[in-house]
C-alpha cells in the first residue's frame, strides 16, 4: 500500500472512530432521555428542579391557601421544633435509679467527667431510618451531648474528650459496601442476616491507659462521672438473641447483644472505684431504644443514678442537661418491660430466620414465624404470669422460661412497663371510675398530690384487669392480668399541690377478640366483655397496678387495694363492640393467619390455663403444602374479561381543587370528577407510585412529595420544595437565601422517647410542628407514625415504634395524626401490619391468632384511622400468614378500610420485586400505589408488570372498579390536605423543560450533528482513497 | 494482498470478551433469587448479542481487507453496546437502590455481584468498541 493510501486509510479510521464515538454518545443521550423520563421525580428531588409549573388565574388567596401556619418566619418555625425536641427529652427520659445524687448542684455542674465513647459519639437517631439529619448554619442546628453541656452552663473534663478522640480507631465501625467504606463513630446494630452478631466497641481499660495513663486521676478534678452505654437502633438490622448474637471473636463475658460486655462493666467499675479517691458520683446514661439487660446495673450500689435517654435527636441533650441539673424534673416512664434475660420470653422462642423446609427464594418464600406467645408479649406476659403465681394457678411457677428454678417475678424482671422515677414523690388516689357502656367509655378521676420537696409532673396510668372466665378457657380467649387502658399527665405541681386528672378511656380497648363468638353479621368472631368483676387502678407501672388489683382480690401482696375501683358486668356482652364506630359489623377476618388453619395441629398457643404445658416451642422446619406454596407464589387473582361499565375519561370540567376540603365522599362531585380520570392514569399511578404521588392531569391532581420518618420530615431540606416566590401570596413563601432552607427535619427523639413522655398534648404538639413544617417546606405526606409493636427487644428497628403496648401506641399515634392533620399534613401510620422483624422481611410468613392480631398490632394503629381519620397509611413488606401483606384478602380491605373507615391513600413499602408487589391483588385490597417508579407510560408500567395492560384490565369489572376506587381515595386524601395549597379550580399544570432536559436535548442535537459530520468526513476520505 | 494483524484485532477481541462477560453475567443475574423476578430484558440482550456478532464479523472481514461494510460494523457495534448498557441500567436501577438500602442483606448483595459485573462488562465493551473503531483489524504488508 502506498504512503498516500496509508494516509487516506488513517483518515478513514479516524473519522470512523469519531463516528462511532459520537453515534454511541447520541445513543446514550437518546436512551438517557427515556431513563430520565422514568425517574424524573427522583431526579428533580435530587437536583432541586421542577418539571411542572402550577399556573393559577385566581387572585383570591383565601381560596388558594387553605391552611395557615402558626409561625411568621422559618426562624420561628425551626426554633419551635427545637423547643419541642428539648421538651420531648425532658419528659421522655426515664429516671430508673437515683440514690439522691440527682439533680446535680450548681457546683457539681462544673465537674463533669464523661466516660464511654458514646458520651462523645452518642446515638441521636437510628443508624438507618429515623436517622439524625445533618445540617448547619440554620437558626436551630443540632446539638450533641458536649455542646448541650456547654450551652447549659456545665463544664466537663476535656482531658477525657481528648483521650477518646484519639481512640476513634478502636470504637469506630467500618461497613464495607459497594462504592466504598462507610465509617460509623457511634455504636451500630448488627447487619440484617441470619446469625448476625453484636461487637462491643467500648475501649478496654488497657486501651484507655495506653491512650492516657493519667485518665483516672483527671476524674478527681471532675468527680461527677457520667458513663454512657449505647445500643443502636436501625432499620434492616437485627440482634440475634442470646450468646449466638455476640461476636464469638470477643471474649468479654457477654451473654446477649443487649447485655453488657466486660469492657462496659469494667469502665463503670473503674468509675465506681474512683469514688474512693474523689468522693464523686457515678451516673449511667442508657442510650438505647431496645430494652437492655441491666439487672446488674440496678443491683450495683456503686451506681448512684441511671437515666434512660433513648435516642434523643438533635435537641434532646439540652433537655437531658435540664434533668441532670434539676431545671426539669424527670417524668418519663418506660414503654417496654426490661427483662433480666430477654431470650427467655415466650416471644423469643420464635424469632429470627426460621426457614421453610421447602423454601423458594425465587418467590420470596423464605421463612415463617409462629407468634405462639399469643397476646403475652412484654409486660402482659410477665405481669400475668406473676399474678397467676400469686394466685397459684396455671402452673405459673414452673421452671419453664425462668432464669433458674421455679419461675419467680423478682428473678425475671428488672424494670416493668410504665416504671419511672422523679426527683419528688407523688400520691395518686383513684377517686372514682364511671363506666358508660353505651358511650363505650370509662372515666377515671384521679387526685395527684406532690408529696415531695420539688416541683414536677406526674403520669396517671390507668390500668384494667378483666375477668378470665371458664368461658374464656373453653373458647381459648386469653386475658392479660393487667392492661393499660389510658393515661394522663399533670401540669407541673409545686410541692404540696394537687391536681385532679380526668382520664376518659375508650372501652373498645378493654374488649377481647373471641373467634368463636357469634356476631351481628351472623357469622363467627366478635369482641366480647366477659361477665364478672372488672378492676381499674392506677400505678407507677404495670407491676404496681397488678399488685393493687391482687390486693383488692385478697392476695397477700404489697398492693394498695384502696386505689382500685370495680365494675361488675352481670352477663357476657357480645353486642356493644359488635359494630365498629362507623357501624360495620365485625367478624373473623384473619383466620388464615393462624398456622393451624393451613397445617392443623401445628402450633400450641400460650395460655394462662397452663403456662408450662403451652409455653411456646420453636417452630422451625415447617413445610408448606402445595396449596400454601401456590398462594405464596403471589399470583392469586386471575384477570377476567367479562366486561366493565366503569366510566373513565369523561369530560365533566372539574378539577381536584374544586373539591378542596370536601370531606364527604358521597358528594356527587366526587364521582363526577373521578369519571374524568383515564384508566391509563389509574394503572400507571398505582403501578408506579414511587416516592412521590405524581400529578394526574385528567383530574388536575398535583404532585405530592412523600417523606420519612418517625423522627420528623427528613427526606428533603426545608428549601428544596419551598416556595421562594414571595410575590405569589403564599404566606409560607421563603426568601431564596433563607439560612433555614438547609434545615432538614429528622431532628426529633426516637419514638420510644416520644411515647415515654406519656404526654398526649406534647405528642400532639409534635404533630403540629410537623404540620407547620410541611406548610413551609411543601412536603405534604409524612410516613411518620410507626405503630408496629416491640414484640421483642431484638428487633433493631424498635426505635421507629413506640412501645410493646398497643394502647399506648395507638394513643400516641393518634395524637400525632391529630396534630399534623390540623395543618393539612397527611401523617401516615406504618407498617400495616405485623412487620415484627427485619429478618427476611420480604417474604417472611407471620402467623398468629386473630385475637393477637386485633388486640396487638391492629389495635396499635386503630385510633389513628378510626378516631382521627388519618389520610395515609403504609403497608408492610412481610406476609400476613401466607399472603403478602398487600394481597391478603381481608386485612386491608375488610379491617382497615371497612371496619375503621379509612378513606385515604395507601402506599406499599419499598418493595421493588414486581411479583412480590402483587399489584392487581393490592389494588383490589385498597392499596393506592406501589413504591416502584418508572416512566409514566403504559409501555413502561406493563414492562414492569406484564399483566398490567389496558387490553387485559379494561374488561375486568373487579379491577376497573378497584382502580377507580383507590384513585378516588388517593384524590380524596390530597383534596383534604395541604397538598392543594396554591391550587384553585382555575389551576393548570404546565410542563416545563428543566436545565437537564435542555442539556439532554443539546447533547442529542450536538451528537447527531457531529455524527453526520463525521460520516461526511469519512465518506470524503473514502472517496479519496 | 498479504495482510498482518493490527491493534484493532486485539481491541475487538477484548471487546467481544467483555461483552460476553457482561451478557453471561446478566443471564446469571436473571437467575439469582433476588433478580429472577425481573425477567430477561430482550432488547438489552438482543443489542448485546448483535453487538458481539457484528464485532466478530468485523474481525473476520477485517482480516481480509477493509471494505466499506467493515467500517460500518464497529460503529454499529459501539451503538449497540451503548444501548445495551443503558437498557441494563434502566432495568436494574430500582433494584440496586433497594439492595443498597432497604433490602440490604448478604444474600441480596451476593446476587448483586453479577449485576454489577454485567453493567461493568457492557459499559467497558462499549468503550473498547469505540476505541476499536479507530483501528483496523489488519493492514496490508
Amino acid at each position: 500500500m502506498s504512503k498516500e493510501q496509508n494516509k487516506s486509510r488513517r483518515k478513514q479510521r479516524l473519522w470512523r472512530g469519531l463516528t462511532a464515538l459520537t453515534a454511541a454518545l447520541l445513543a446514550m443521550a437518546l436512551t438517557g432521555t427515556t431513563i430520565v423520563d422514568g425517574f424524573r421525580t427522583d431526579i428533580d428531588k435530587f437536583l432541586g428542579t421542577a418539571s411542572t409549573r402550577v399556573v393559577t388565574d385566581s387572585t383570591d388567596l383565601s381560596d388558594i391557601y387553605t391552611f395557615a401556619s402558626d409561625y411568621t418566619s422559618t426562624k420561628d418555625l425551626v426554633q419551635a421544633i427545637a423547643d419541642v425536641g428539648e421538651r420531648m427529652s425532658e419528659e421522655g427520659s426515664v429516671l430508673l435509679k437515683n440514690n439522691g445524687v440527682l439533680p446535680l448542684t450548681a457546683e457539681e455542674k462544673g465537674k463533669i467527667s464523661l466516660l464511654g465513647f458514646s458520651s462523645y459519639n452518642p446515638l441521636r437517631g437510628g443508624i438507618m431510618g429515623s436517622s439524625l439529619t445533618s445540617f448547619s448554619g440554620t437558626d436551630a442546628d443540632p446539638v450533641n451531648f458536649v455542646q448541650a453541656l456547654t450551652a447549659k452552663g456545665f463544664s466537663y473534663n476535656t482531658a477525657l474528650e481528648t483521650m477518646y478522640s484519639g481512640l476513634q480507631s478502636v470504637f469506630q465501625t467500618e461497613v464495607q459496601s459497594w462504592g466504598g467504606t462507610i465509617t460509623h463513630t457511634t455504636i451500630t446494630a448488627p447487619a440484617n442476616s441470619d446469625g448476625s452478631v453484636f461487637t462491643s466497641k467500648e475501649p478496654s481499660l488497657a486501651q484507655l491507659d495506653a491512650a492516657d495513663a493519667n485518665w483516672k486521676n483527671t476524674l478527681n478534678d471532675y468527680p461527677v462521672m457520667i458513663v454512657t452505654i449505647a445500643r443502636a437502633g436501625s432499620e434492616n438490622a437485627n440482634y440475634t438473641p442470646g450468646q449466638a448474637g455476640v461476636d464469638p471473636a470477643q471474649n468479654l463475658n457477654q451473654t446477649d447483644p443487649l447485655g453488657l460486655s466486660d469492657d462496659e462493666r469494667n469502665l463503670i467499675q473503674a468509675a465506681i472505684d474512683q469514688k474512693a479517691e474523689n468522693n464523686g458520683k457515678v451516673i449511667v446514661l442508657l442510650n438505647n431504644s431496645s430494652a437492655m439487660e441491666i439487672q446488674e446495673l440496678k443491683d450495683n450500689e456503686g451506681i448512684d443514678a441511671m437515666l434512660q435517654i433513648g435516642l434523643p435527636g438533635a435537641y434532646g441533650f439540652l433537655g437531658i442537661c435540664d434533668i441532670l441539673d434539676g431545671t426539669a424534673n424527670p417524668s418519663g416512664h418506660l414503654t417496654d418491660l426490661y427483662a433480666v434475660k430477654n431470650s427467655l420470653s415466650p416471644a423469643a422462642q420464635n424469632y429470627g430466620f426460621l426457614s421453610w423446609t421447602n423454601a423458594d427464594p425465587s418467590l420470596s418464600i423464605n421463612s415463617a414465624i409462629v407468634e405462639a406467645e399469643g397476646i403475652y408479649t412484654g409486660y402482659k406476659y410477665y405481669e400475668t404470669r406473676y399474678a397467676d403465681t400469686v394466685l397459684g394457678q396455671g402452673n405459673a411457677d414452673s421452671a419453664v422460661g425462668s432464669v433458674s428454678g421455679a419461675w419467680n417475678y423478682d428473678n425475671e424482671v428488672t424494670y416493668t412497663f410504665g416504671y419511672g422515677l422523679s426527683y419528688t414523690t407523688f400520691e395518686q388516689k383513684l377517686e372514682s371510675l364511671e363506666v358508660d357502656l353505651a358511650a363505650k367509655t370509662a372515666t377515671a378521676t384521679v387526685t395527684v398530690t406532690n408529696t415531695g420537696s420539688v416541683a414536677g409532673k406526674d403520669v396517671v396510668q390507668l390500668y384494667a384487669s378483666v375477668p378470665y372466665t371458664d368461658y374464656d378457657k373453653e373458647h381459648l380467649v386469653e386475658k392479660s392480668a393487667i392492661q393499660l387502658l389510658d393515661f394522663g399527665k399533670t401540669a407541673v405541681l409545686e410541692p404540696g399541690a394537687s391536681e385532679t386528672v380526668t382520664v376518659k378511656a375508650d372501652l373498645t380497648y378493654l374488649a377481647s377478640w373471641d373467634s368463636t363468638a357469634d356476631n351481628a353479621a351472623g357469622t363467627k368472631g366478635n369482641y366480647i366483655l366477659d361477665a364478672g368483676t372488672y378492676y381499674f387502678t392506677v400505678g407507677n407501672g404495670a407491676h404496681e397496678a397488678v399488685n393493687n388489683v391482687l390486693a383488692k382480690q385478697g392476695a397477700a401482696v404489697e398492693g394498695n387495694a384502696e386505689n382500685v375501683q370495680t365494675w361488675d358486668l352481670e352477663a357476657m356482652d357480645t353486642t356493644t363492640f359488635a359494630k365498629t364506630k362507623n357501624g360495620t359489623n365485625v367478624e373473623n377476618q384473619l383466620a388464615d393467619i393462624d398456622i393451624n388453619y393451613w397445617l392443623p395441629g401445628t402450633a400450641t398457643y400460650l395460655s394462662r390455663q397452663d403456662w408450662e404445658g403451652t409455653f411456646p416451642k420453636t417452630y422451625s422446619g415447617l413445610t408448606a403444602d402445595d396449596r400454601m406454596l401456590n398462594i405464596m407464589a403471589n399470583d392469586n387473582y386471575q384477570i377476567t374479561s367479562t366486561g366493565s361499565d366503569v366510566v373513565f375519561g369523561a369530560e365533566n370540567g372539574l378539577t381536584l381543587a374544586s373539591l378542596k376540603g370536601v370531606s364527604d365522599l358521597n358528594d356527587p362531585r366526587w364521582s363526577q370528577l373521578m369519571d374524568q380520570i383515564l384508566l391509563e392514569d389509574c394503572m400507571i399511578r398505582t403501578g408506579f407510585g414511587g416516592t412521590s404521588t405524581k400529578a394526574i392531569e385528567s383530574i388536575m391532581s398535583p404532585e405530592a412529595i412523600q417523606n420519612d420518618g418517625p423522627n420528623g420530615i427528613y427526606s428533603y431540606p426545608l428549601g428544596q420544595y419551598a416556595n421562594t416566590d414571595k410575590s405569589s401570596g403564599d404566606p409560607c413563601a421563603i426568601d431564596a437565601n433563607d439560612p433555614n432552607a438547609a434545615y432538614r427535619c429528622g431532628v426529633m427523639s426516637n419514638e420510644t422517647v416520644i411515647a415515654q413522655t406519656f404526654n398526649k398534648d406534647l405528642v400532639e404538639e409534635y404533630g403540629k410542628v410537623m404540620g407547620n413544617y410541611s406548610l413551609w417546606s411543601n412536603l405534604p405526606i409524612w410516613w411518620g407514625v410507626g405503630v408496629n409493636l416491640h414484640r421483642l427487644p431484638y428487633n433493631a428497628r424498635n426505635h421507629e415504634y413506640y412501645s410493646e403496648d398497643a394502647v399506648l401506641s395507638t394513643i400516641m399515634g393518634a395524637a400525632t395524626v391529630r396534630g399534623a392533620k390540623a395543618y393539612g399534613l397527611i401523617a401516615a401510620p406504618k407498617h400495616i401490619a405485623f412487620n415484627d422483624s427485619e429478618v427476611n422481611r420480604t417474604g417472611v410468613a407471620t402467623f398468629m391468632t386473630e385475637q393477637k392480631a386485633r388486640e396487638g398490632e391492629l389495635r396499635a394503629a386503630q385510633a389513628s384511622f378510626e378516631d382521627e381519620g388519618a389520610l395515609g397509611a403504609m403497608t408492610s413488606f412481610n406476609r400476613a400468614g401466607i399472603y403478602t401483606d398487600n394481597a391478603h384478602p381481608t386485612l386491608l380491605k375488610k379491617i382497615i378500610r371497612d371496619e375503621w373507615g379509612f378513606k385515604g391513600l395507601m402506599s406499599e413499602d419499598f418493595i421493588m420485586n414486581a411479583r412480590y408487589v402483587t399489584l392487581k391483588e393490592a389494588v383490589i385490597n385498597g392499596v393506592t400505589m406501589s413504591c416502584n417508579t418508572g416512566e409514566s407510560t403504559m409501555a413502561a408500567v406493563s414492562g414492569k408488570y406484564a399483566y398490567w395492560t389496558v387490553e387485559n384490565v379494561q374488561n375486568d369489572p373487579v379491577l376497573t372498579a378497584a382502580l377507580k376506587q383507590v384513585m378516588t381515595w388517593q384524590a380524596y386524601a390530597l383534596a383534604n390536605s395541604n397538598a392543594m395549597d396554591g391550587y384553585s379550580s382555575s389551576t393548570r399544570l404546565v410542563k416545563v423543560r428543566t436545565w437537564y432536559d435542555w442539556a439532554l436535548l443539546g447533547c442529542e442535537i450536538g451528537f447527531a450533528v457531529l455524527t453526520l459530520l463525521n460520516l461526511c468526513m469519512y465518506f470524503r476520505a473514502r472517496k479519496k482513497h | 494482498m498479504e495482510r498482518k494483524k493490527s491493534l484493532g484485532l486485539y481491541l475487538a477481541s477484548v471487546t467481544v470478551i467483555l461483552a460476553l462477560v457482561g451478557i453471561i453475567a446478566y443471564l446469571i443475574n436473571t437467575n439469582t433469587n433476588y433478580y429472577a423476578k425481573l425477567g430477561v430484558d430482550s432488547v438489552m440482550l438482543l443489542c448485546g448479542i448483535l453487538g458481539v456478532l457484528l464485532t466478530v464479523v468485523y474481525i473476520l472481514i477485517g482480516l481480509k481487507g477493509t471494505p466499506m461494510v467493515a467500517d460500518i460494523l464497529p460503529v454499529a457495534a459501539s451503538v449497540l453496546f451503548m444501548v445495551c448498557t443503558m437498557f441494563l441500567l434502566n432495568v436494574r436501577i430500582n433494584s440496586l437502590a433497594a439492595v443498597f438500602t432497604f433490602e440490604n442483606s448478604a444474600a441480596n448483595m451476593a446476587d448483586t455481584t453479577s449485576c454489577i459485573v454485567a453493567i461493568a462488562g457492557c459499559a467497558l465493551a462499549a468503550i473498547f468498541s469505540i476505541i476499536m473503531s479507530f483501528f483496523d483489524v489488519s493492514k496490508a504488508k
